[in-house]
């Protein structure tokens, strides 16, 4: 039935035959400075994080048995051919920091509620924006945040000033980013409206400057945030100087000419192609991808009940048979996205999957009781030891467990930042090697 | 709840603000001995009843760890509900609660002074409030074109979105601000461009629908034969397939500007379609409505999308009477006007497919399908045959009786905009369209005076006018140079912010100051003209002319901002639509536009009480309210017809007394799919008593539920207090819930649950409860008579969330005095939402940062 709606082999143009390394047809003669080499000749590492706002299903999700010889349960098995390059990670969560039922879903990357930013030394920056920093100006964006159906209480990304990025819905926005080219007449006026934005961004800063002697000292921090956000956009603007005038990659990948009207089960394909084709141009080596609800239309699928009623399923075995076709969808599709990956060859000699730490999960725990606990959470690639379910210890009644953080953390080291804390970690993650 | 020296704690900490270590201050002793007389049996280390144990406070009163105690005592003696009256607990006096009170206020408001921001923290214009300003700074027109949708969610503090203590800026939306200052601009600066012809599009039923009708099929729109009409058996609030004229489809409306927009249509099959109604499957109960809207770019009618749809107008259509429609609306240039069904039967042609087979097999095409079927059961049929059939099939829109729209004639006019330069350019830039004539340092000057709200020096502006002056001699076109100069005006500090002053050096606020205040309180926006004149000229010193202008400002349309964005607050609408229920479950909450609906009647409540001048008792136990035809329905009041709001006395038997009867409040307290005693018990408790309960303990876990059988939320929350830890707080909220389970996720009157999700009745609803003082009640009307024993808790949760909306902070200890004799004054001498918002207006808290 469900093969019908979207057959699995629908992309055969976009996967290597057999899942046998090759370089994929997604590009067309790459000039030398676009392609994935960064300037100093060395392949780099990349980051994707993939969450949505419901989670799974746990016992559908978390396979019984740890270790390297587990059976993969039903919302994953679709993941089969992939065993060796992830792993699952249970029992990580962000204890009392990221409870809040559907309103903690967004602490996923983060660890820390958004209201409770204040606190922390960076806010509740997440993972992605953490690893932006190390990246800098190297890439056109410094990440991109993309959305398959969006909601508030699902950003990915946020920033340290405690802010969420809304993330960019339309494929065909996306698209156009990636590759299409302004026109001379657009690309003259773009130049010119940086110019003057920054020259506005000047003005402003005088002005900030004056008030700043104006008022009292509670309201320095606002302030402080004004001139940073100033800062801050005068240098995404030099970023975005700096890019213009070089062209943008080539494609021969063509986006269906309906693809933001499309169905959920047909679109979300669509942007992991889009998330592997910014890699694979080194267009950004940072990605979050959001999946928020499944549209209208029930996504294109059968179904009789509402995705979040059905998240509601109180054990009742009908919810969970029509609740686990969702699913199945989100993990069918980071399925395919791995044979991506990995069907393409990097300068470095290794698949781009072993150069792309992919993060797949969410903040909902389990949403039948908005639970934030124990969130499901893969990871592949990135060149870690992988082919395990490793289960983190974890003892309410002494309150120890392994904070995801500590997850983050070996991800953002490993993404050659050198540091030792990230938000709520209390080190790095042990039993996750780098291969 | 007779002591008149009560004092709501909770409302004020429960932010968070927990003082790292205490200080100096001392307590009397009378309060650990109090605590050790009356509390200490259940709350001691050993029994530790709902995980509290007082040993350390009494051990050390002014220990860092005695604040939440503190608090959650005085919580508990305010509420009347520790110690609880039961047999063997000893009660204190009520001269002894007093006393206690008393301290322990005293106290924490010495204790806390140092701590919670003192003043107003430097605010920035809310998303509302940005584009409100912008509305009457520019004249541009953000409800149906707003520059900001992509402006991130304001971070809130309880809801209250214009704390700014609590608000955060990125370089995101400083980007932002930049480009809807460009984009906003845009649409008012007309530099060069010739005033835009009148046009006239006069739409022919052929341009929704191609050509003769397509033999056989089942179509949504179908034209008649002589294309004097086209018929629209579709629609929804959401079409995925609005109608939309085709010479509109791709550029829309050729310039911005108002536009007249004509229809002639009519309602056909609605009454006398001769179906079996049930067959038919389509709630006809309510006239045909016709939806005007226009998409703000073609992009808007895509299938996946309604960003960008706005309404313009919904209108009912005559059952078989033809009628001519005028509507007049402001469109972006780029705008796509298109038409719809809007209480239609959904996108799915299933009914007139239905219709067709069922009655009408002159009409029924044989599909491959069917002859596939046919054949299996034995009819022999032949392709030529079948071919013969289908070439001779009367056309399914000349037989279908099925309730439509007929749609005669569409004429779209415009853009009528009467003078040239439009006078929101004039109003910038002076009469001329040519950049190069504009007084630069004029323009500049007149726009920051305004923006900044306040008498603005020409030095304050010098660097912009230089820099615009400056970039013109180096060659930029004049155009953008002034439009960047206005743009670092609009994204200035001066303007983003609501600059009050340092504090420490002069505490009240300014007349400027006050009046920005005051604008922003009642409006969501900027002064006008007269209220900036008021500033100037000190009036706004006189007690008695700022009230004057607080009425003049109340009766204005602008007002409106009030009703809606605070009520958004208080109540906690912010959460409606956050989790919109299922299509499926709840078909009406899109399909009858429910949620707009609920947001209009608590707004229109709230402004009633307000232009009556009501006591605050009234948003609990108002026997009347207001509906339209679809929100009426929702409540089983039938009697109301049309999309027009109207004030209607509620018949008790449906149980929609006061705002606890509210949708929108009973939809925000749910979560879409199913309802919760806990939420809306601590809704309650947050919203209208003011006294949030206590977070849980860290350790306590969420319990799945387990809904097979037929165990109820009740049933499971019985079950979960019978661990102790979670029985105390859990016996001080869900009371205060289960009598609103009497309503359905939507608000929808019920009195069983739903069957494990299957159709049919499940468990039949209690809505008793026993609060932990050991009143008890039966139902809503019970539980609304305990909650107006304690009106004073409501009004001084009003007072408070007035007070924060107001000036932009949560108030502190400090303020105590002020709000509770706000308050009390407001209670004892019956005034109302109006005096109460004088009061608010003429208080010290008001009136200074």
């Amino acid at each position: 039935m469900l093969q019908k709606l979207y057959p699995v082999n629908r992309r055969h143009f976009l996967r290597g035959a057999g899942g046998a390394m090759m370089s994929l047809p997604l590009l067309e003669a790459l000039p030398k400075s676009v392609g994935a080499a960064s300037s100093s000749g060395e392949t780099p590492m990349r980051l994707v994080c993939v969450g949505n706002n419901f989670g799974y299903v746990p016992d559908l999700f978390f396979p019984t048995q740890t270790g390297a010889n587990y059976a993969l349960p039903g919302q994953i098995k679709v993941l089969e051919r992939h065993r060796e390059v992830f792993t699952i990670l249970s029992q990580l969560d962000h204890g009392q920091e990221g409870v809040g039922g559907h309103g903690g879903v967004h602490a996923f990357l983060s660890g820390i509620l958004s209201k409770n930013s204040k606190g922390f030394a960076e806010g509740n920056i997440t993972v992605d924006q953490k690893a932006a920093e190390h990246v800098g100006t190297a890439t056109r964006y410094s990440s991109m945040q993309m959305g398959c159906g969006t909601s508030i209480g699902n950003r990915l990304s946020w920033t340290a000033s405690g802010s969420a990025i809304p993330p960019i819905e339309d494929p065909s926005t996306l698209f156009s980013l990636l590759f299409q080219e302004p026109e001379a007449k657009d690309l003259s006026l773009l130049k010119e409206a940086h110019v003057q934005e920054k020259s506005i961004l000047d003005l402003v800063k005088t002005d900030a400057d004056r008030l700043k002697r104006q008022i009292g000292k509670a309201d320095q921090e606002k302030l402080d945030q004004y001139f940073t956000s100033v800062r801050d956009l005068e240098k995404r603007l030099t970023q975005s100087q700096a890019w213009l005038d070089r062209s943008k990659p080539k494609t021969n990948y063509k986006l269906p000419a309906e693809a933001d009207g499309f169905d959920f089960v047909d679109r979300l394909p669509l942007y992991y192609d889009l998330v592997a084709l910014a890699l694979q141009t080194d267009s950004t080596r940072i990605i979050t991808l959001e999946v928020s609800g499944i549209g209208n239309n029930s996504g294109g699928l059968p179904l009789t009940k509402g995705y979040h009623q059905l998240t509601h399923h109180g054990r009742v075995a009908s919810y969970i048979e029509e609740l686990s076709i969702i699913e199945k969808v989100h993990t069918a599709a980071f399925a395919d996205f791995l044979d991506t990956l990995r069907s393409v060859e990097e300068p470095n000699g290794k698949s781009l999957l072993d150069n792309t730490m992919t993060l797949f999960g969410s903040g909902m725990g389990n949403a039948s009781s908005h639970s934030n606990k124990d969130l499901p959470i893969i990871l592949a690639g990135g060149g870690f030891k992988h082919g395990q379910h490793i289960r983190f210890e974890k003892d309410n009644s002494r309150g120890s467990q392994t904070m995801a953080c500590n997850l983050y953390l070996s991800m953002l080291q490993r993404f050659g930042m050198e540091i030792d804390q990230f938000n709520t970690s209390t080190g790095t993650l042990t039993g996750l090697e780098v291969a | 709840m007779k002591n008149s020296i009560l004092w709501v704690a909770a409302s004020i900490f429960s932010g968070g603000i927990i003082p790292v270590e205490s200080k100096s201050e001392s307590l009397d002793s009378l309060v650990p001995t109090f605590v050790e007389n009356y509390c200490i049996d259940c709350h001691d280390d050993l029994t530790r009843k709902g995980d509290r144990d007082f040993i350390p406070f009494i051990d050390n009163p002014t220990g860092a760890d005695s604040f939440l105690a503190l608090e959650e005592i005085l919580d508990s003696l305010n509420l009347g509900e520790m110690p609880p009256k039961k047999n063997g607990v000893t009660q204190p006096s009520d001269d002894e609660k007093r006393a206690v009170i008393t301290e322990i206020t005293r106290y924490l408001i010495a204790e806390s002074a140092a701590l919670a921001p003192r003043e107003t923290v430097l605010r920035r214009l809310t998303r509302n409030e940005y584009n409100n300003t912008m509305r009457d700074l520019l004249g541009v027109h953000p409800d149906v074109y707003d520059a900001t949708t992509a402006f991130p969610e304001d971070e809130t503090k309880h809801g209250f979105a214009n704390v700014g203590e609590s608000q955060v800026l990125s370089q995101y939306q400083m980007g932002l601000y930049l480009e809807s200052a460009r984009n906003y601009l845009d649409q008012v600066l007309v530099f060069g461009e010739d005033r835009p012809e009148l046009n006239r599009f006069e739409i022919k039923p052929t341009e929704f629908s191609s050509g003769p009708v397509y033999r056989g099929a089942v179509a949504y729109r179908a034209l008649s034969e002589d294309a004097s009409y086209v018929d629209i058996g579709h629609g929804a609030p959401d079409d995925r397939r609005p109608n939309v004229p085709k010479s509109m489809q791709q550029k829309g409306v050729p310039a911005a500007g108002n536009y007249r927009i004509t229809i002639k249509a009519e309602a056909k099959g609605r009454l006398d379609h001769g179906y079996n109604p049930e067959l038919l499957g389509v709630d006809l109960r309510q006239p045909m409505k016709l939806g005007i809207w226009f998409g703000d770019s073609y992009r808007a009618l895509e299938k996946s999308t309604t960003r960008g749809r706005n309404i313009i107008e919904v209108i009912e259509l005559g059952d078989n009477k033809v009628g001519t429609y005028t509507v007049e609306a402001w469109m972006p240039k780029g705008g796509v006007p298109f038409i719809n069904w809007i209480n239609g039967p959904g996108a799915s042609k299933r009914h007139v497919r239905m219709m067709i087979e069922n009655y009408h097999p002159e009409s029924t095409i044989w599909t491959p399908v069917r002859v596939d079927e046919m054949r299996e059961r034995g009819i022999e049929v032949t392709d030529e045959e079948v071919e013969r059939r289908n070439a001779s099939v009367v056309p399914a829109s000349h037989v279908y009786r099925g309730p439509r729209i007929r749609l005669y004639e569409m004429m779209i006019e415009g853009p009528l905009d009467e003078e040239w330069p439009p006078a929101n350019h004039r109003k910038l830039v002076g009469d001329t369209l040519q950049p190069q004539k504009v007084d630069i340092p004029t323009a500049m000057l007149k726009l920051a005076n305004r923006a900044y709200r306040r008498p603005v020096k020409n030095e304050e502006i010098a660097h912009i006018v230089e820099f615009v002056e400056g970039s013109i001699e180096a060659g930029e076109n004049h155009k953008n140079a002034i439009k960047s100069g206005f743009s670092a005006i609009l994204s200035s500090p001066y303007f983003l912010y609501l600059n009050e002053g340092n504090a420490d050096l002069q505490p009240e606020l300014n007349d400027y100051q006050l009046a920005s205040r005051l604008s922003y309180f009642l409006w969501s926006s900027m002064p006008d003209d007269s209220l900036l004149a008021a500033a100037s000229s000190g009036e706004l010193r006189s007690r008695e002319k700022l009230l004057a202008q607080v009425d003049r400002m109340l009766a204005d349309p602008k007002a409106q901002a009030l009703a809606e964005n605070f009520t958004t607050a208080w109540l906690r609408l912010d959460k409606l639509g956050s989790m919109p229920p299922g299509t499926k479950q709840f078909p009406t909450y899109l399909g009858r536009r429910l949620e707009d609906a609920m947001r209009t009647e608590t707004k229109m409540l709230f402004s009633h009480i307000l232009k009556e001048n009501l006591p605050v008792t009234e948003f609990i136990e108002a026997d009347y309210t207001f509906v339209n035809d679809s929100l009426g329905e929702h409540y089983g009041f039938t009697e109301v017809e049309g999309e027009h709001f109207r004030k209607v006395t509620m018949p008790a038997e449906l149980r929609r007394h006061g705002i606890l009867g509210h949708a929108s409040v009973l939809t925000a307290s749910a979560n879409g799919v199913e309802t919760s005693p806990v939420v809306r018990g601590i809704w309650v408790l947050e919203s209208v008593l003011g006294t949030p309960p206590s977070p849980p303990p860290p350790d306590v876990d969420l319990i799945e539920p387990d809904t097979r059988g037929t165990t109820t939320i009740r049933e499971q929350l019985i079950k979960h207090r019978e661990v102790a830890a979670c029985n105390d707080c859990h016996a001080k909220i869900d009371p205060w819930g289960f009598a609103l389970e009497i309503y359905d996720p939507i608000g929808g009157l019920r009195t069983h649950y739903p069957k494990d999700g299957r159709p049919g009745r499940g468990p039949e609803i209690d809505t008793s409860g026993e609060l932990v003082n050991g009143d008890s009640f039966q139902d809503e009307i019970g539980l609304k008579s305990m909650i107006l024993e304690r009106k004073d808790l409501v009004a001084r949760s009003l007072t408070t969330k007035l007070l924060t909306y107001s000036t932009g902070r949560e108030p502190n200890f400090e303020d105590y005095e002020q709000i509770e004799k706000i308050t009390s004054t407001t209670l004892e001498e019956g005034k109302g939402l109006n005096d109460l918002i004088h009061a608010v207006v003429s208080s010290r808290i008001f009136l200074t940062r």
